[in-house]
């Protein structure tokens, strides 16, 4: 079964620094501090990304399990859906 | 060779709460090609916008408005016969229907205006804009219009608390309950006439749009704002450019349904219920944050200009969402002459552009400043920062801040970075975060520029010192001896005060609120410990104003007001108690909150004497600003209160001569200083500017706590 594929908003836009990055909703002027992890789900929902992809992304960079990584992911994409950063990529 | 265009431009007063004036000639400048004239036309000496070195190139007094169309087209056409106008740009609410009226009869002189017709300056009225909201289906709060102040808490209790109260004209304050709304009323209605408008509250995030309308009404170009850090006052000291399409295509709809021409902004609130837009309000012209514009690529002073010279003009392009701006204070020094001009004359130069000199010095020490924002009020340590990096003695000068919004951390000509302390101020960890920063950059010397910080401060002063950071503090004892409470204390005993001390009582409770009403009349000034000073006219604004402060906390003071010229001696005392430096103003533009906006130095040794008396009596060591008044009725100097810290005006002090926070600095260091004396009769002025910053910083600064430019 076809997993969603998503894509950050070009609403949203992104600025990496020292400890992940900022975050920042163009359209609601709603900034967001994100942490390394959650930096990495950016950078890769910036060009599209699957929920495997994103699974795979955290946990080659960081020592996590499938399940928690799962768990992040999940918990990540809900807030950026919810805050409308997040669409379905084609 | 490009023919040089002349504008003339309004709206450069306001102080703490600027006119839009200042902010379009700033756009103007930056982003006219070719040869440009602004003359700011004012109304009094108080326009301290006008002022501001290389902003306009002529001051021009304008009749009052009440002095109606016919004085108003005679002074420009006065004008425009010694050098013609091409332009003429309103920038306050109440001058547009008069502007509008005479457009017709300057465009046959040869000057343009692009201004709204009566109708849709009608429509958009406070009053009626209810009726074109319901009229064309555009959600707006329930408003209702009381003429009659009597029917306040009658109309206010149908709509429902909390709730706006507006003035006709300008202002509004929210209300918690009938009594409240009553007061702020009264205060609109002296204001600005024709009653108030009572408004619903509706929760949710404030968003403005910033519009040029084409002559025909076609929207020119359009700026969505959201303010970031907001003042007390609900102010927006912080703003970014949003660009969400349902607000801006909302926007545009209005403006169409508005038929509107020239400049405008609209307020909306987005309802955190429903999640939709409710026009709140719509003002007649650019507002004072329009400078924003400018940095986000879509200067839309620029494009009215262009488009009230030549109609027809290509679109603004879009603005660049995130691009931010951060309101901060220019301040500069002047002769006295071109004041004295513009009230003898009705017309003054401004200083040409100058720009300062920022220096550092290699091997110097390297202080941290805090008080670094406007969002309240100004701040002493942005002027401080600013006389040490005029001076060249140092090597660098970190802000310390407590908010990701204060201001002064987007001023890269004064910081060379900017670091967040600990919000609470508690001393244990504010230890621990200075240690942490003389690990990473050595901090040499810090100045606390704030009067509740200071207690902190003064508990960890020893251990700064053993870790090699110094600073030239008070002892407690002295700190505890000049608060406002001890002062009173110490002229109701009689006990043996040194200078006359302007007669005061506790009001720590409503009971003794009612007992300082009884002896000292109206009106009274009310003081709080973390706040500035407040008028109250009768009783029931007196307990309002009470109420305001006991929340906020501290103790609370009421004091005689007294009519007459203040004053404010700057002073700086070595670890021996002795005066090493002092500056001595006669304060000569205030704002609402008692601020100085404009001062001139002038020599009064008997208020210096008397403030070192009391330093020596006090055993002081450090910055301390004296505040006098001389009562009108017996020419006597009393003092009004002591601020245990440099004053947020003394910049001015380097630019005369006496440095007092290079004085501060080098006894901090236990260096010998002493100052000079300083040069008189010059003048003291400051207006708002807006500079640029971007909102993702704010993010990693808040996140960091670590702000470095470039």
């Amino acid at each position: 079964m076809a997993q969603n594929r998503w894509q950050l908003s070009p609403r949203a836009r992104l600025q990496a620094d020292a400890q992940g990055g900022a975050l920042f909703d163009t359209w609601q002027a709603e900034l967001s501090h994100c942490n390394g992890s959650a930096w990495t789900l950016l950078e890769c929902l910036r060009d599209g990304a699957d929920e495997a992809e994103l699974v795979q992304a955290l946990t080659a960079r960081y020592q996590v399990q499938q399940a928690e990584a799962r768990k992040d992911v999940q918990r990540i994409v809900g807030q950026l859906r919810t805050r409308g950063l997040l669409e379905n990529a084609d | 060779m490009p023919t040089e265009i002349h504008i003339g431009i309004t709206g450069f007063g306001g102080l703490d709460n600027p006119e839009p004036g200042v902010a379009v000639a700033r756009a103007l400048r930056a982003g006219w090609r070719g040869p440009l004239r602004i003359t700011a036309l004012v109304y009094d000496d108080r326009a301290t916008g006008a002022f501001a070195p290389g902003l306009v190139d002529d001051i021009r007094i304008l009749p009052p408005l009440s002095h109606g169309a016919p004085a108003l087209a005679a002074a420009v056409h006065a004008w425009h016969a010694e050098t013609p106008f091409n332009a003429l740009m309103p920038c306050l609410d109440l001058e547009i229907p008069v502007y509008s009226h005479l457009g017709g009869y300057w465009a046959e002189q040869g000057i343009h205006t692009l201004l709204p017709d009566a109708d849709a300056l009608a429509a958009v009225d406070k009053r009626a804009l209810p009726a074109f909201c319901h009229a064309w289906g555009i959600p707006t709060p329930r408003t209702l219009h009381v003429p009659v102040l009597s029917q306040v808490p009658v109309q206010a209790g149908l709509l429902g608390f909390p709730l706006f109260v507006k003035g006709t004209v300008a202002g509004g304050q929210r209300a918690r309950d009938a009594h409240e709304a009553s007061l702020r009323a009264a205060y609109l209605h002296a204001k600005w006439g024709g009653g108030v408008l009572l408004q619903q509250a509706i929760e949710g995030d404030e968003y403005v749009v910033a519009m040029v309308a084409r002559g025909d009404g076609a929207c020119l170009g359009a700026v969505a704002m959201k303010k970031l850090g907001l003042s007390r006052r609900g102010k927006g000291m912080v703003g970014t450019v949003v660009n969400d399409p349902a607000l801006l295509d909302h926007a545009r709809t209005i403006l169409t349904r508005l038929r509107w021409r020239g400049p405008l902004e609209l307020e909306f609130v987005r309802a955190r219920s429903n999640g939709r837009f409710y026009l709140i309000e719509v003002n007649n012209r650019f507002p004072s944050w329009i400078y924003l514009s400018a940095f986000a690529g879509c200067n839309l002073p620029l494009h009215l200009l262009r488009e009230t010279l030549k109609p027809g003009r290509p679109r603004a392009p879009e603005p660049q969402p995130g691009v931010a701006y951060a309101r901060n204070v220019e301040e500069w020094s002047q002769p006295l002459e071109p004041l004295r001009a513009l009230r003898r004359l009705g017309r003054a130069q401004p200083l040409p552009a100058v720009r300062p000199v920022f220096r550092r010095k290699e091997g110097g020490l390297r202080v941290g400043v805090t008080g670094v924002s406007t969002l309240d009020a100004v701040m002493a340590g942005l002027g401080v920062a600013r006389a040490l990096a005029e001076s060249g003695e140092v090597a660098a000068i970190y802000g310390l801040a407590y908010s990701p919004y204060d201001t002064g951390i987007h001023l890269d000509d004064r910081f060379d970075a900017t670091f967040l302390l600990p919000p609470d101020g508690r001393p244990a960890e504010l230890l621990t975060r200075l240690l942490a920063l003389h690990d990473q950059v050595g901090l040499d010397v810090v100045v606390p520029c704030l009067d509740y910080e200071l207690p902190a401060f003064i508990a960890i002063r020893e251990a700064l010192e053993a870790a090699g950071i110094r600073t030239l503090l008070p002892s407690a004892a002295a700190l505890a001896a000049c608060q406002k409470d001890r002062l009173l204390m110490s002229a109701q005993t009689g006990a043996g005060s040194v200078v006359a001390i302007a007669p005061a009582q506790r009001a720590g409770s409503l009971e003794a609120l009612r007992r300082a009403v009884r002896k000292l009349g109206f009106p009274l000034v009310l003081k709080g410990a973390r706040t500035g000073v407040h008028f109250a006219y009768n009783a029931a604004e007196a307990e309002t104003l009470w109420h305001e402060l006991h929340a906020i906390g501290g103790e609370i003071l009421a004091q005689s007001f007294l009519s007459g010229e203040e004053y404010a001696v700057a002073a700086v005392f070595d670890r021996k108690h002795r005066l090493v430096g002092q500056v001595t103003v006669k304060k000569r533009v205030q704002c609402e909150q008692g601020n100085t906006w404009g001062a001139v130095t002038v020599e009064q040794p008997e208020l210096v004497h008397g403030l070192a008396a009391l330093a020596q009596r006090m055993r002081w060591v450090g910055p301390m600003e004296g505040e006098f008044i001389r009562d009108r009725d017996n020419d006597r100097y009393l003092l009004l209160e002591i601020n245990p810290r440099l004053p947020a005006w003394i910049a001015f002090s380097a630019e005369v001569g006496c440095n007092l926070p290079l004085l501060t600095v080098r006894l901090a260091n236990n260096e010998e200083a002493q100052g000079n004396d300083p040069e008189r009769d010059r003048l003291y002025l400051r207006c708002c500017v807006e500079h640029p910053a971007d909102a993702l910083s704010l993010a990693t600064f808040a996140q960091t706590g670590e702000f470095r430019h470039g």
